[in-house]
């Protein structure tokens, strides 16, 4: 065997070691993409400069860690080297404050007593405010949406999140208590913008 | 007492102090301090003591309780309809090709 030959193998090993492993995580990745940049072009642009990324990288991912976060790190990277924009930190950036269970509150404490039964049945809630969930993800600021995407959407734990934007597990606590209640303020406005509530 | 060895009727004996310590340790916290840690309750992020607490506390505190509740079935309401949209077939090729051109 030449030695051509020995390394034409050898990339052709790595290239199918790499497959097998990202490949799986495309779709997620679009998706986190896709909410990220709102455009499907965008997305793909993303997604596959990623995929470049991790390829050139892969010697430096260790084999049997985490390769949906790795990737999700490097995905977060062309996204913010794109847009040329810093994901702000909320911490630095004043947000109107929501109290606790906004939406709890806003439900019963409304003089048309049969928002209370919302409470009861989950399937009212659902229609009441089931088809607001994307709009008002989408309307969230960029570091707070990214934080319930990799929560909520990917079931990413607080570590893995915390790896993957690079902040302490406290700041990705803060944040997403913080993104849930600034989720829930959306809603209750969608609801009152549709008429389905009144003021 | 016998080394090892823990017995009821030691227990009995405790003095009325190390009673004290022990309902303290496990002691009821405030609604605020519940409230605090919601989410990490709905993701299950809280550490089996932290977790313990939380849930004596929901099961003495009504208004909490139903708080709670509410919270937990929003949360899946958000994470249901958040649902994927497809990838795009053409992409998957794309990347792929653009792999094979990199080699």
């Amino acid at each position: 065997m030449n030695i051509r030959r020995v390394v034409a193998e050898h990339n052709k090993d790595r290239k199918r070691e790499f497959e097998e492993t990202t490949i799986p995580y495309m779709n997620s990745l679009y998706n986190a993409a896709l909410r990220m940049a709102r455009e499907r072009a965008e997305a793909e642009g993303i997604v596959q400069d990623t995929y470049l990324l991790a390829y050139k990288n892969f010697n430096k991912f260790q084999r049997g860690t985490n390769c949906k976060a790795w990737l999700f790190k490097i995905l977060r990277n062309v996204f913010i080297n794109r847009y040329r924009k810093n994901i702000k930190s909320p911490d630095t950036v004043q947000y109107e404050e929501v109290e606790n269970y906004y939406l709890y509150n806003q439900l019963t404490s409304h003089q048309d007593s049969s928002y209370i039964d919302f409470l009861k049945e989950p399937g009212r809630l659902e229609e009441f405010i089931g088809e607001d969930v994307n709009s008002a993800l989408q309307g969230l600021p960029d570091e707070f949406k990214e934080v319930v995407i990799l929560s909520d959407i990917e079931g990413f734990t607080y570590e893995e999140i915390s790896h993957i934007i690079g902040s302490p597990i406290g700041t990705v606590k803060s944040r997403l208590n913080r993104a849930r209640r600034f989720l829930q303020k959306k809603l209750w406005d969608y609801a009152v913008k549709k008429g389905l509530v009144k003021r | 007492m016998k080394e090892g060895k823990f017995l009821i009727k030691d227990l009995i004996l405790l003095p009325k102090k190390m009673y004290y310590m022990f309902f303290k340790r496990h002691a009821m916290i405030t609604c605020e301090e519940a409230a605090q840690r919601l989410y990490e309750y709905l993701d299950g992020e809280l550490s089996p003591a932290d977790y313990d607490k939380i849930k004596l506390h929901l099961e003495l505190c009504r208004n909490c309780c139903q708080r709670f509740e509410f919270e937990e079935i929003l949360h899946t309401i958000i994470r249901d309809k958040t649902k994927s949209d497809k990838l795009p077939p053409s992409l998957k090729d794309k990347i792929l090709k653009e792999l094979e051109v990199k080699e």
